[in-house]
């Protein structure tokens, strides 16, 4: 290098500039996409609502509110930080009653990683259907608790007895679960994951209506 | 022009990224469990190929050759995240499933590989060419890769069902074992056409 | 304490980072027709991973998440990294020339070694602590250099054996692979 500059400071200068120029450019691209993802992000979990809550006979859904709009959440070890949060989706019918709520709850008991569902129930905690927002479980076998074969056996189970959803290997013994071959692990998250949720719902129903209630009060509740 | 077409069609068949040079396996092997993963991966790694061997051949002789790499890794690493924010924002479904697998572009071997053998020391338009011949390539090889996992592993090509009920498929295809075994046979089967070929034309 | 043995026990045997998660499979059939720089691939990548992932995990939570700008993340720990195997080159050279000669083109390959790109970002995606990400990317790098030096010896075996002509090479090592990889299989279940 026969510059008059000594090469080091060179390549720092050189450097330097290619990463503030990239920088610049994808500080461009996220201010330009960041509507877009949280519209994307947004469009999901309103997606995974409208699927879980129970449909009238046309098969809309019995909601007309903005569900993520009087969001409620909760740690569930409120001791810790760190903990998980499960969230409460309330829907609220047109003569403003609360008629049942979508629950997120993450499991993080997966084979390949956290299990992320919504879970619909209605008010009396009985599931209606579930939603898969996102895993990493081997395809094929894990990917399986989206299947009907597996998923249908949780609407209309109902816990409000106090019971807990068993999960079995096969269907001679019983329990209320059959979990896919191969596949004990993920089923095992997912039944676990369900049960968490609602039981959740259970113990801290009359907390978690009076909350929505007061969310619905507080923006002027009419519509 | 043909010189321009050679470049263009290398990186299909004669120097296949994945099945002959042996660049970029980590994703590859990754997302094959199903063709629609295998199509994604393939063409968010084109775009970010072209890309940075158009951007690099564009500055190959203001880098110094000291800090050639970084420099390198810093133009790819911007394309990665420039794809990875408008998957996310315009495609959400396949950004979700090629999940850690697109920041983990930066690190594909092929698209620092083809920076550095290649990019850096042709014009412009040749390594627009040849980004584009490696990228198609790659993506070609993919699609063969996942195709046959898809098939023998969960009994569908493209998620539609091919076979009855009673079809039982090969789980472990699609488990990490049957990756390496589907390549390995692959790269076998490309060694067995090209040893014919060397053949014939002696 | 559990946390950290399952971390540890998840990232080397069941979740292993090249035959499970195919993190780092470019160094792993590249370096491995022999046991001994293996090893040494082994050892380069167990120390630029846990440093990698005490650093990132650093620049993660001091930079890059109070300043709201995760989405320079990838951009970010890639520099980094790309200094650190720097760093890493310079002393093996001054220090071991011997393992630096053996290692050749792929000490500066660790760069694009996913593995280590890999796991830090897992560290921040499944939200680790700082102990637990060190944890995390020192196990998972000797999750990395268990599979490789195995694999290397087995290669070393099948260098003797007869195998059909397109086979040879690369193919059959895929193929050993595949076959650890079954094996490695069988510690599924074994954690959570």
């Amino acid at each position: 290098m026969g510059k008059a500059k000594p090469p080091v400071a060179k390549n720092i200068i050189v450097l330097t500039l290619i990463t503030i120029i990239a920088g610049l450019a994808l500080a461009l691209t996220y201010n330009f996409t960041k509507p877009a993802i949280d519209e994307a992000e947004r469009a999901n979990i309103l997606k995974s609502i409208k699927f879980v809550f129970q449909k009238d006979s046309e098969g809309n859904p019995v909601y007309v509110n903005a569900p993520d709009a009087q969001k409620i959440e909760y740690k569930l070890n409120p001791d810790d930080p760190a903990s998980r949060v499960i969230e409460f989706y309330p829907g609220i019918n047109a003569n403003n009653e609360i008629v049942g709520y979508a629950i997120k709850n993450i499991s993080g008991i997966g084979f390949g990683g956290d299990i992320g569902f919504m879970i619909g129930i209605d008010i009396d905690g009985k599931i209606n259907d579930i939603y898969i927002l996102s895993m990493a479980e081997t395809p094929g076998l894990g990917t399986k608790i989206d299947e009907p074969g597996f998923k249908g056996q949780f609407p209309g189970k109902s816990m409000a007895t106090g019971a807990t959803l068993e999960i079995t290997k096969d269907n001679s013994q019983s329990g209320d679960i059959v979990a896919i071959t191969g596949a004990t692990i993920s089923s095992r998250a997912m039944t676990t994951c369900v049960n968490q949720a609602v039981k959740y719902y259970l113990a801290h129903k009359d907390e978690i209506i009076t909350a929505t209630k007061e969310k619905i009060n507080a923006e002027g509740g009419q519509k | 022009m043909t010189k321009y077409w050679s470049e263009l069609t290398k990186g299909i068949v004669r120097e296949n990224p994945l099945l002959v040079l042996l660049l970029g396996l980590c994703p590859s092997l990754a997302v094959t469990t199903s063709v629609q993963n295998g199509i994604g991966m393939g063409l968010a790694a084109t775009f970010v190929l072209v890309c940075s061997n158009v951007v690099i051949s564009m500055i190959r002789n203001i880098i110094p050759p000291k800090v050639r790499i970084p420099a390198f890794i810093v133009v790819i690493a911007s394309f990665v995240t420039i794809v990875d924010l408008v998957l996310h924002a315009y495609m959400y479904d396949l950004w979700k499933s090629l999940g850690l697998f697109i920041p983990l572009i930066v690190v594909n071997c092929i698209i620092l590989g083809r920076a550095e053998a290649f990019a850096s020391r042709n014009s412009v338009f040749l390594s627009f060419l040849d980004g584009i011949g490696m990228g198609l390539g790659f993506t070609f090889a993919l699609i063969l890769l996942s195709s046959i996992r898809e098939i023998l592993g969960n009994g569908s090509f493209a998620g539609i069902k091919l076979f009855g009920e009673s079809f039982e498929p090969a789980v472990l295809m699609i488990l990490p074992p049957g990756a390496f075994i589907t390549l390995g046979f692959i790269v076998a089967g490309v060694n067995k056409l090209n040893s014919r070929k060397k053949k014939e034309g002696e | 304490m559990t946390n950290l043995i399952l971390i540890v026990i998840g990232a080397v045997l069941v979740n292993n980072f090249v035959l499970s998660r195919f993190l780092g499979i470019c160094p792993f059939l590249g370096v491995s027709k022999k046991v001994e720089t293996a090893t040494g691939m082994g050892m380069a990548v167990i120390f630029v991973m846990t440093l990698a992932s005490m650093i990132t995990w650093v620049v993660q939570y001091t930079l890059l998440e109070p300043f709201n700008l995760d989405y320079l993340k990838t951009i970010t720990f890639i520099l980094v990294i790309a200094a650190l195997v720097q760093l890493v080159e310079m002393t093996v050279q001054k220090i071991a020339p011997p393992l630096y000669e053996a290692l050749g083109i792929y000490l500066p390959l660790i760069t694009t070694n996913c593995a280590v790109l890999g796991a830090a970002l897992i560290n921040i995606q499944e939200k680790y602590s700082f102990l637990e990400a060190t944890v995390f990317g020192f196990a998972s790098a000797i999750g990395f250099t268990l599979a490789i030096v195995i694999f290397a010896g087995l290669r070393e075996r099948i260098e003797l054996c007869e195998v059909p002509e397109s086979m040879k090479g690369v193919p059959i090592a895929f193929i050993t692979a595949g076959i650890l990889a079954l094996a490695f299989l069988g510690f599924a279940g074994l954690v959570k």
